[in-house]
């Protein structure tokens, strides 16, 4: 049984893997416009002064592209040359008086006037301390807290409702009145005659 | 007896006064900030890690707002599936039955920007549901259009109908390209729109796609005038614009053509439809000349037709360069006699950087013959950071308030995951809200098929209500590297509060009711203790 399980536990994955490379290759005659340029950070965890590897796909080909730190005009890590497949990959050093705390990479590609011409490809990264864990630093995955139920109103509020059911209360009294006057009035003027 | 008439009199001044006290006061609608509630699974039911759900379409039953029904596509298995929803989108489910056709049971495409399959309501909580066809010997042509997932070869248009919110489904074939062979073969792919005229006796229902033969391709509609049961032969939406040869000439000079091409070197995007309330039908698509990525290059036209297809007149929206990607096109009866056009699009911002896209607004007030400055929608503020807003969607409520919705890269933390934004205007499109944010927590996409060389996205479902938007999308939050789920998850944005649950009208009623019942027993009461006090006559 166990065994079951755990060829299920290989199986399974690969399964996904194949049917997700099929569907990949499905879609890749798509006539993608926004042909987003990608970066990875690689390992995700470095340290203020250390190396990290940068790789990424769908830029243009045979150009430059500026790898910078935290902003898309922050400082230049390093200048790689894309391939003719669009790939890049290299090797940055993170500054090293780079307080812990979470960071974006951005590959910016620019003209000639060195003004970026296409929107970048960013990789996030964490920097930790030497000596201790990495800091617990927002991911951009939080969940944001947010009411379950929408508000539907309560209609008419308890004191206009009083109020209209005075108000009924009100007009049946008058009506009552008018009605009771009116009998009476009509039994006076029958009966005053005979009663003369 | 003066006293008493005095009495009486007073009894009545009071009586009125009290009458006018207790009249229901009309309660003026203040303006509500936007709420949006948390997202709910719609795909919760599919436990299959494989899932990967994606091109939501949402539409709303115009006689009750709890009702909406969905597209949800399911890459993987190709085929097109649908949802519903009974309490307004809170909640979704799926029916047992299946709307495709059971000769065509596939509608996955691989195109970037429109619909899987699109779905409307039409009158009596009429559903219909349309999809690019096929089954797998419609892809074993020799027509190299493309490669797989029913790019290639004859692909059909098929409409679907259902009265009971999805429980059964009859279907129509709109366009059978099944075994046709050589140069007769065309692929109607992508199905692109749907649009249902109920202001007649019967639905007029408007199908919209592409269809591609082996020399040409056209934007194309087919219209029914029986709800949806025949289909007119397919209707080229460019109406022959293309045929004078000077408007051949300005596409020629604005791509920097030397020579003047043939119509039949143009590319046309897929459709987008709609009606308005006389019934005229308009359609916007893109042309171009210069292939390349999807869109690019293109000039944007509209098209309309006051005989039900008969004849279009065509207008260019956005002469080359200026291209409006993804165009969506909606009618309102706000703004006039004509009502009013809305159309958004996405567009370079600011910045000029290839793929730093902003979403604009125009809008026409007479039948698309001029309109207005473009209007950026997003609010993002800070262009200089080359943050990318692409796909937007647009929805009208019954009260003529305008949404928008789109996805949105302005979060994103280098985890390469987007939003989705909504903007509204009260006003008809002269002022709009700040922006929102919908969804609740950042989708991925470097995992599932948004991007990641798949690249089906397309923009976020919507609809609107009197007090409601309901926006839809495809999410990552369930998957991971392995599985690469996707699932589709909903919304609900809120801009007042909704009707009572007793509707206030019965409860004046029961109120006023109460009031005469209560003086009913009081006077009962007292006639029955004079009764029991009067002096018994003597025998």
């Amino acid at each position: 049984m166990e065994g079951v399980v755990r060829r299920w536990w290989v199986a399974g994955p690969a399964v996904s893997i194949v049917t997700f490379a099929v569907i990949l290759g499905l879609g890749a005659p798509a006539f993608a416009r926004h042909n987003f340029s990608m970066l990875k950070v690689n390992p995700e965890v470095g340290f203020a002064g250390g190396e990290v590897s940068v790789s990424g796909f769908s830029y243009p080909m045979n150009a430059k592209v500026a790898i910078r730190f935290n902003a898309v005009d922050g400082p230049v890590l390093a200048e790689l040359d894309s391939t003719a497949n669009q790939d890049i990959g290299g090797t940055v050093r993170i500054p090293t008086d780079t307080p812990p705390g979470r960071y974006v990479l951005y590959a910016v590609q620019s003209d000639a006037a060195g003004k970026p011409n296409r929107i970048p490809g960013r990789g996030a990264m964490t920097v930790a301390p030497r000596d201790s864990p990495p800091p617990a630093v927002p991911t951009g995955f939080e969940l944001d807290s947010r009411p379950n139920s929408l508000i539907r109103s309560d209609g008419a509020g308890t004191g206009q409702l009083a109020l209209a059911a005075l108000a009924a209360f009100a007009l049946a009294g008058l009506l009552g009145l008018l009605m009771t006057r009116i009998v009476v009035s009509r039994k006076t003027t029958d009966s005053g005659p005979a009663g003369r | 007896m003066r006293l008493r008439r005095r009495g009486l009199s007073d009894v009545a001044r009071l009586s009125l006064a009290t009458l006018l006290l207790g009249a229901p006061a009309a309660v003026a609608a203040q303006p509500t900030p936007i709420r949006v509630t948390s997202a709910v699974n719609a795909t919760r039911e599919d436990v299959n890690p494989n899932r990967t759900y994606a091109a939501p379409v949402i539409a709303v039953d115009p006689a009750n707002a709890d009702h909406l029904v969905a597209v949800a596509a399911e890459v993987r298995s190709r085929g097109c599936g649908f949802l519903r929803s009974s309490d307004g989108g809170r909640t979704w489910n799926r029916p047992e039955t299946s709307p495709a056709h059971k000769d065509y049971p596939f509608c996955f495409q691989t195109e970037t920007g429109p619909a899987q399959a699109v779905v409307a309501f039409g009158r009596d909580g009429t559903v219909y549901y349309a999809y690019a066809g096929w089954d797998v010997g419609d892809t074993l042509s020799d027509w190299a259009i493309g490669q797989g997932g029913g790019w290639r070869g004859n692909v059909s248009v098929i409409l679907s109908r259902s009265t009971d919110l999805g429980e059964t489904w009859e279907t129509t074939v709109v366009r059978k390209a099944r075994g046709l062979v050589g140069d007769a073969q065309e692929n109607n792919r992508p199905v692109s729109t749907l649009a249902v005229d109920t202001s007649g006796p019967q639905d007029v229902v408007h199908v919209g796609w592409k269809a591609s033969f082996r020399d040409r391709n056209r934007p194309m509609s087919a219209i029914s005038r029986d709800g949806g049961r025949t289909f007119s032969e397919p209707i080229d939406l460019t109406g022959g614009h293309f045929e004078d040869e000077s408007v051949r000439q300005g596409l020629a000079k604005a791509a920097k053509m030397e020579r003047t091409p043939a119509v039949a070197a143009i590319d046309f995007s897929w459709p987008d439809l709609t009606v308005d309330g006389e019934g005229n039908l308009y359609a916007v698509w893109a042309a171009r000349l210069l292939r390349g990525p999807q869109l690019d290059n293109s000039g944007t036209y509209l098209s309309r037709s006051s005989d039900g297809g008969r004849t279009f007149t065509v207008r260019e929206l956005s002469p080359l360069p200026e291209v409006f990607y993804y165009p969506v096109l909606k009618w309102s009866a706000q703004g006039g006699p004509k009502g009013t056009l809305h159309l958004v699009y996405e567009k370079e911002g600011p910045q000029r950087a290839t793929w730093v896209q902003d979403i604009f607004h125009i809008r026409s007030l007479d039948q698309g013959d001029t309109w207005s400055k473009a209007v950026t929608l997003n609010d993002d503020g800070e262009p200089a950071k080359l943050v990318g807003q692409f796909h937007p969607n647009m929805a009208i409520a019954p009260n003529g308030r305008v949404d928008v919705a789109w996805w949105d890269f302005r979060n994103d933390g280098g985890n390469f995951a987007n939003d989705v934004y909504l903007t509204s205007s009260q006003d008809n499109g002269t002022n709009w809200s700040p922006n929102v944010r919908v969804t609740d927590r950042s989708i991925g996409r470097r995992i599932g098929v948004w991007y990641g060389n798949s690249d089906i996205r397309q923009a976020p479902g919507m609809i609107a209500t009197k007090n409601t938007t309901v926006i839809a999308w495809d999410d990552t939050r369930n998957g991971d590297e392995t599985t690469q789920s996707q699932d589709i998850y909903s919304a609900v944005a809120q801009f007042g509060a909704l009707e009572p649950g007793t509707p206030e009208a019965a409860q004046y009623g029961l109120a006023v009711a109460s009031g005469v019942a209560a003086f009913g027993l009081l006077f009962l009461a007292l006639v029955a203790s004079r009764k029991r006090r009067a002096p018994t006559a003597p025998g």
